[in-house]
């Protein structure tokens, strides 16, 4: 391979030496740049995790507090908590149901109840999995140049909730993504299945499968997946060390051109055809034997056919006959069995790499790097050595969950903690570096982190702490007097209020109108069919009424509802949603056609019922759109703005003013944001 | 101030003007619209302050760009080369680039005749007779390169300045950066763009923030006829009604705010649906065709077979431009003439000939032209050897674009390829060159046009980009 490359540049035409020529100049201006900031700190995040002394979130909160001589806001009552928790575990509101049994339980441990009832939900899994997915690069497609379906990602997103709902160790799930395919054997094939789909996280990412420059292809591959996970497991950035050292943080060129090494010994890419296939891994599965054995016995038939056929006389029609069975087993023979796959990676051709000058795979240095030098964070955790027959994968999976590791539990926390305040301790949920933003509370993160890696990597053990706290039960009101003494909320004398991301929306509004499939299982597979094709999909598979983490996610076409609520591309790790404010959000609820509908059948359900008993109609619609009764001011309201639409209809409400009501409640802020 | 066009004037297909829509709503619905524009023309105007925009003086206010997806061949259309006739069926005298993306044998004739046109001389070949007559308006660039051999990458370099990372397109770096000429109408709209080969990054945002994405009108594949910003058709056949709505809306969430105390993001929430109601008055004539005069529609094509489509698209840039649109993109594809060239080639340019020749006649006739940046081009060209018997590949390596008005020098021609056209030789302009040139025609200079991200400042030109002085009008 590395000789080709050589070959191939003994051979540069003039031009292309003029072209670089002009590369290498306007590389190294950038280089001269980074050589000019080129002392980086330590940042605090490498440092050691810190043991705390208190006993509770609360005494960490409070002592911050007191530093600037505020006092909190007092705790929410039961009707406001059970939809912020609700909504925080599950992404759904509580039904009017639920309210009324949490906010009449006499029993002392009723919050404890309602936080082990949430955490049991597979709700949670897909609201927490889609968390992940956000950080994942999670898509069904490839995105990038060659917009390609991937008709098996959704093993992986499925993985992920499932993982969630399992409260799987956060260390086994770090070790399942990078290197679920080298842990040791197991009869059991459910778990090895799981462990094989888990590494898809390597193979998600967009890749350029038409570039032409293969060597290229590969090692932009590699530098995706060096990105994503250097992101998403230390919240540090490592991609950029690719060219030069990184300008702001201890990470050298070496260091990643380690990383390269190990990720450059992985198999992610089945071939580098013209337009070049990943890879993708048949799971273990007890049907599978049946499904060969279709397949030999189908394969068999057409060649006995065809070989009976030839020994027969051959008539035209016997040859024409011939020709067809043949072609019917090429495509047999091309396509294979039908078994179940996942995207998936394999160790492939073990090597180290050299120090490419400029991040240019055409310009390698002398210097090649062990896979094992990978040295960042060295005072703190030793690298684990790495055999000379693997890729590396596994001992570096190991390397991040090591007790003593600095970022790997203080970025998981920080990860949860802003699940429930909106915000981050640390508000760069990604960047733990120089350039990122310092802890509000550093002692609380390292306190936090330490519990965790203590509650053996429990992310739901997280939740429970955290929840329990006073200080996430507190009040998101405005004050005017805290407001003044700390306008940010960096200490937190009160709950942050936050606006629901694109899929609780669209989940709570299928909900509240009774249209939502939530039953377990009722998960869209995929409606992306076909392996060598740009998805074809029809538009209405985003009306389908199934959760919104199980909506394809295709790069290049985000689901218009989605893209105009902040949803991404998909095509690159995000450490948080932006959260617009934009018109087309509020011509979705104005004249969208899901408004329409959720407020009809709304209606139409209530309006059957109760149509003899305005007030307690009404009651049920603030139960279930905001989980609270109506206030006197809203009686008040909607009597008035039903006498000034029905002046020329009559007497009794009718139902078509109700929809009308219904609709201008979903549209309101109310409804968008949790408290 | 925003500007009502003078094309929509009498054709408001509702019943009530907006000022008097306005003044009926129940509680004065509206009587934040005025604060909240205020308060965005306020954010825009600090916001240029602090990138000191204008740097330049300059005439162009807003681009019309016509992007030719697929890469249309340079030697077919505006690169004249004569030694390839002579040379046909030759080897390429000299080697061909590392990496191609497809074989290539010897070189292969235009099957079209060149001809010069206007006072400008432009050599412009027989595929464009329509848009020939406008010669003199135009301003060659036949020297351009990029640097990936494919669509996708080529698509991204083009739109966003890089094949390798997700990076804000050039529509939302000119919205950032000049901000939107009408708060009732999106900053950047972009018309029936391809989906594939990088889709929506093609006109994203990335890190900026999320207003300044391109508003995306149907996708190509799409009906033109069918195409509108999602959800602007009112719910309500009376708009009254839904201003009623409305104002119980902002009481029902002016009583939460009074409750909750002050929150900018719910103040924010509720000015949106002002905004929204205002949208939703202004924008649906604009998508209007209907009552144009015959006139007009067949100066663009309208209603004639194959320029129907291309037509209607660069009608309804020239309306959302004069409305105040600062960055319109029509799409049209596609120029991917692997094998065939002749007859598809044909067929494409006689879709977007006429609509073109229309759309410069028309902007000029309306004294918009000086302030209107029409730009040209595709992704890449392509190759004067042949693929297959009778087809170009993609060649990034050279290729044409042009620009019209918007301060463009007209009539001119800049840059040289060699003989047979496969490489870029002199006067060359690379991507990032073309960017800081078109920056530089709306007064901005691309050096300072930065947004800060991640911990470092980032460009629509990265750490490149040179102005090409000779293709600005003095």
């Amino acid at each position: 391979m590395k000789t080709g490359i050589y070959k191939r540049q003994q051979r540069v035409s003039l031009q292309a030496v003029a072209f670089l020529l002009v590369k290498v100049w306007l590389f190294s201006v950038a280089c001269l740049a980074a050589l000019a900031g080129a002392k980086q700190s330590i940042p605090w995040s490498f440092q050691p995790i810190q043991e705390k002394s208190h006993e509770t979130v609360d005494a960490f909160i409070d002592a911050g507090l007191k530093k600037i001589g505020s006092i909190p806001n007092p705790r929410v009552d039961r009707f406001t908590l059970i939809r912020r928790a609700t909504f925080d575990l599950t992404g759904l509101p509580p039904t009017p149901e639920e309210v009324l049994a949490f906010v009449n339980d006499p029993a002392p441990d009723a919050y404890d109840k309602l936080l082990d009832r949430l955490l049991a939900s597979h709700h949670y899994g897909e609201r927490w999995g889609r968390y992940w997915l956000d950080l994942a690069r999670y898509a069904d497609t490839n995105g990038a140049d060659e917009n390609m379906a991937y008709p098996n990602a959704w093993r992986y997103r499925d993985y992920v909730i499932r993982s969630f709902n399992q409260d799987k160790p956060y260390d086994q799930f770090i070790r399942e993504q990078l290197a679920g395919d080298l842990l040791p054997a197991t009869s059991d094939r459910s778990l090895l299945a799981d462990r094989l789909t888990a590494t898809g996280f390597l193979v998600l990412g967009p890749k350029m499968l038409a570039e032409q420059d293969k060597e290229k292809l590969l090692m932009d591959v590699v530098d995706e997946q060096i990105d994503v996970i250097s992101r998403t497991f230390m919240g540090i950035s490592v991609a950029c060390a690719r060219c030069h050292d990184h300008k702001f943080d201890p990470v050298t060129q070496e260091d990643y051109y380690a990383l390269a090494g190990i990720f450059r010994s992985t198999m992610s890419m089945a071939n580098t055809n013209h337009v070049s296939r990943w890879t993708e891994r048949v799971l273990p599965h007890p049907g599978n034997f049946e499904i060969q054995a279709k397949y030999d016995a189908r394969v068999e038939e057409l060649e006995t056919e065809i070989s009976t056929l030839k020994r027969a006389a051959g008539s035209e029609e016997t040859k024409k006959r011939i020709k067809e069975l043949e072609k019917n087993l090429r495509t047999l023979k091309q396509k294979g069995p039908d078994l179940p796959k996942a995207m998936s990676v394999k160790d492939g051709d073990i090597r180290d790499l050299p120090v490419h000058l400029r991040g240019n795979h055409l310009t390698p240095t002398q210097s090649m790097v062990p896979r094992d030098q990978f040295n960042i964070l060295y005072h703190a955790v030793k690298t684990p050595a790495i055999e000379q027959n693997s890729s590396g994968r596994l001992a570096l999976a190991e390397w991040l969950c090591d007790s003593e590791h600095p970022l790997t539990a203080r970025v998981m926390v920080n990860r949860i903690w802003k699940g429930h305040f909106g915000k981050g301790l640390v508000d760069t949920p990604s960047n733990f570096g120089n350039r990122g933003s310092l802890p509000s509370h550093p002692d609380l993160l390292d306190w936090l982190a330490r519990r965790f890696i203590q509650n053996h990597w429990s992310i739901k053990a997280m939740h429970r702490l955290i929840m329990k706290s006073e200080a996430y039960q507190r009040s998101a009101d405005n004050d005017s007097k805290r407001f003044s003494l700390d306008p940010d909320n960096q200490y937190l004398w009160r709950q942050n209020r936050r606006r629901l991301e694109v899929e609780p929306i669209r989940d709570a509004l299928l909900m509240v109108g009774g249209l939502l499939r939530t039953a377990v299982g009722d998960a869209l597979t995929s409606d992306i069919k076909g392996t060598d094709s740009y998805y074809r999909g029809k538009d209405d598979v985003f009306q389908t009424p199934v959760r919104s983490v199980y909506l394809p996610v295709l790069r290049s076409r985000v689901f218009d509802m989605f893209a105009t609520f902040d949803f991404p591309d998909a095509s690159a790790h995000l450490e948080k949603r932006s959260e617009t404010v934009m018109p087309q959000q509020a011509l979705f609820y104005m004249n969208g056609q899901l408004t329409d509908q959720v407020a009809e059948s709304l209606a139409n359900r209530l309006y059957q019922s109760r149509r003899s008993d305005p007030a307690s109609l009404l009651e049920s619609i603030y139960l279930t759109l905001f989980s609270r009764y109506p206030k006197a001011a809203e009686y008040e309201m909607a009597t008035k703005f039903f006498k000034e639409i029905q002046i020329e209809s009559g007497e009794t409400i009718q139902r078509e003013s109700w929809q009308r009501w219904i609709r201008i409640l979903l549209s309101s802020n109310e409804f968008s944001y949790v408290d | 101030m925003p500007r009502v066009p003078h094309l929509c004037q009498n054709r408001m297909p509702q019943p009530l003007s907006r000022r008097q829509m306005l003044a009926s709503s129940a509680a004065g619905f509206g009587s934040l619209a005025l604060r909240s524009l205020v308060a965005d023309e306020a954010d825009q105007i600090s916001r240029k302050s602090e990138l000191g925009i204008p740097h330049y003086v300059s005439k162009a206010k807003r681009v019309i760009f016509l992007f030719m997806h697929g890469g249309p061949s340079h030697v077919d259309t505006f690169d004249y080369k004569p030694l390839l006739k002579k040379d046909h069926g030759k080897p390429l005298p000299f080697a061909k680039p590392r990496v191609q993306f497809a074989q290539t044998g010897n070189l292969l004739a235009s099957p079209w005749e060149f001809a010069q046109h206007g006072q400008s001389g432009h050599w412009v070949s027989e595929l464009f007779p329509e848009l020939a007559k406008q010669s003199d308006k135009l301003c060659l660039i036949r020297s351009i390169h990029g640097s990936n051999e494919a669509h996708g990458g080529a698509l991204l370099k083009m739109h966003t300045g890089s094949d390798t990372f997700v990076r804000p397109s050039m529509g939302a770096w000119i919205s950032y950066g000049l901000g939107t000429e009408n708060q009732n109408l999106p900053a950047f709209i972009t018309i029936q763009p391809t989906l594939g080969h990088g889709g929506v990054q093609n006109f994203g945002a990335a890190f900026l923030p999320a207003e300044h994405q391109g508003v995306r009108i149907g996708h190509r594949g799409a009906n033109i006829k069918n195409v509108g910003i999602p959800n602007l058709t009112p719910s309500y056949s009376n708009l009254s009604d839904q201003a009623l709505d409305l104002a119980y809306l902002e009481k029902i969430n002016q009583l939460d705010l009074t409750e909750k105390g002050p929150d900018d993001h719910l103040e924010a929430r509720i000015e949106s649906f002002e905004l929204a109601f205002r949208m939703q008055m202004e924008a649906p004539p604009l998508f209007d065709v209907s009552r144009e005069t015959d006139a007009t529609k067949n100066l663009y094509g309208i209603d004639q077979e194959n320029t129907d489509s291309f037509g209607r698209q660069c009608l309804l840039a020239a309306r959302m431009s004069e409305a105040g649109v600062r960055f319109v993109q029509c799409t049209h594809g596609y120029w991917d003439q692997h094998s065939q060239l002749e007859k598809n080639h044909s067929k494409l340019a006689n879709e977007v000939d006429l609509p073109i020749a229309g759309l410069l006649q028309d902007l000029q006739g309306r004294g918009l032209l000086d302030e209107t940046l029409v730009i040209w081009g595709g992704e890449f060209g392509r190759t004067p050897t042949a693929q297959g018997k009778d087809g170009r590949d993609h060649n990034p390596h050279a290729f044409t674009w042009w620009l019209a008005g918007g301060g463009s020098r007209p009539g001119f021609s800049y840059g040289i390829t060699d003989d047979y056209g496969y490489y870029s030789v002199d006067q060359k302009v690379h991507v990032h060159d073309l960017h800081a040139t078109l920056l530089r025609l709306l007064g901005i200079d691309h050096e300072k046009l930065t947004y800060h991200y991640g911990g470092r400042d980032f460009r629509l030109t990265d750490v490149a980009g040179d102005i090409i002085e000779p293709v600005i009008s003095v």
